[in-house]
């Protein structure tokens, strides 16, 4: 299973994945056999997680 | 095989194609038949050397026709572009190693390609528990599409039970994926059988040179450019200190200390201390060749000294491996 990740700002990081299992962090890089893993995964029709709700700034 | 920055010297009971010593793959078609450590069984190396790559067998398996059981490592492209394979002025090269094992006969390896071209080899080890150098003079591949850039240039493979899918006479380039030669003696057959093997050279030509030493740093550091792991030492990097509330990130960039072959898969492991700050581990971005950025949020209302360090066992491994 894969989580999207929160980066700073706040904001879905939209260049990494999250596997979930070992709290890996996946970049999107072609030559990177996890992310090959990743996108055959999405190939088969899953989704992943969304993101864990960002912090909220107080004052 | 004298780093081993995943397992410290400890034995790997689960094979399943893990990183045994850096840059040493061990591979299991079945799970649990051999264990893998580096110096195993503390036999003497040979000399000059201080250590080597073990596997002990967990039992006395019969292979079936697509067993593969193996050491194995992986060559980047970019380091045998030189060998001009897959081209009429394919090189020929000489692959020396040390061997030792319990057992006696004709053992098995092969080199590799990414577009299916193999050369199964095999050698003898004519007395057990006695270390032997091997030297193997394999002629150039004028065949085939062979890798020379960052991706799998070549596999170097030395058997430990290959069936018959997977093994095919010796001595000639073949078109598939033979991992073996035919009729090479099976590791994981003889259950407590042991195979250790150090000295591994890849060198252009026919003739077998003495190992080529490397000081110790130059040696981690071309392991680096695969794997790299941060210390689990209290204080160690990555360690963040700063002063910060509630909600508000703070991040680190690193600088890796050599480029990655690609960017890398950052893990986060083991456990870590906080103070001040939200308990869980960092998160990594920003990952490239040459560095990430890790950040934490801070969970305080006020500005509070905050701290997020490795504790004993928490640290962060970066895998580029082939």
């Amino acid at each position: 299973m894969y989580k999207q990740i929160i980066g700073p700002g706040n904001t879905v990081v939209s260049d990494m994945i999250l596997r979930v299992a070992d709290n890996a962090y996946i970049p999107f890089d072609e030559a990177n056999s996890d992310y090959q893993t990743f996108l055959a995964w999405i190939a088969e029709g899953n989704a992943p997680l969304p993101p864990d709700e960002p912090p909220v700034e107080t004052p | 095989m004298r780093v081993d920055q995943r397992n410290a010297g400890a034995s790997v009971t689960s094979i399943s194609g893990t990183y045994i010593v850096d840059r040493w793959m061990a591979f299991d078609s079945v799970g649990s038949k051999f264990t893998a450590q580096q110096n195993a069984g503390s036999v003497t190396p040979p000399v000059g050397f201080t250590n080597y790559l073990g596997a002990t067998s967990t039992s006395a398996y019969s292979i079936t026709a697509t067993d593969q059981f193996n050491f194995q490592q992986r060559i980047e492209g970019f380091n045998v572009s030189d060998l001009a394979w897959g081209t009429a002025n394919a090189k020929t090269i000489t692959v020396s190693f040390w061997v030792y094992s319990s057992l006696t006969g004709t053992f098995g390896g092969t080199i590799l390609g990414a577009s299916t071209r193999s050369y199964p080899f095999d050698y003898t080890i004519s007395s057990s528990n006695t270390w032997t150098y091997i030297t193997k003079t394999i002629p150039g591949d004028t065949s085939g599409t062979w890798v020379t850039n960052n991706g799998v240039g070549l596999r170097i493979y030395f058997s430990l039970g290959t069936g018959s899918t997977y093994s095919a006479a010796s001595g000639s380039w073949l078109t598939g994926s033979y991992q073996s030669a035919t009729g090479a003696t099976s590791v994981v057959g003889t259950n407590g059988a042991t195979f250790y093997i150090t000295g591994v050279q890849l060198e252009v030509g026919t003739v077998a040179t003495p190992y080529e030493r490397q000081i110790y740093n130059e040696q981690l550091a071309q392991c680096q450019r695969y794997y790299l792991q941060t210390a689990t030492t209290t204080n160690s990097v990555p360690t963040f200190y700063s002063y910060v509330v509630n909600g508000v990130t703070i991040g680190v960039t690193s600088m890796f200390p050599v480029a990655m072959r690609i960017a890398p898969t950052a893990t986060v492991s083991g456990t870590w201390a906080t103070a001040g700050t939200a308990a869980t581990a960092p998160s990594i971005g920003g990952l490239t060749t040459l560095g990430y950025l890790a950040y934490i949020v801070g969970n305080s209302g006020t500005a509070i000294s905050t701290y997020f360090q490795p504790n004993g066992s928490g640290y962060v491994s970066f895998a580029a491996e082939l």
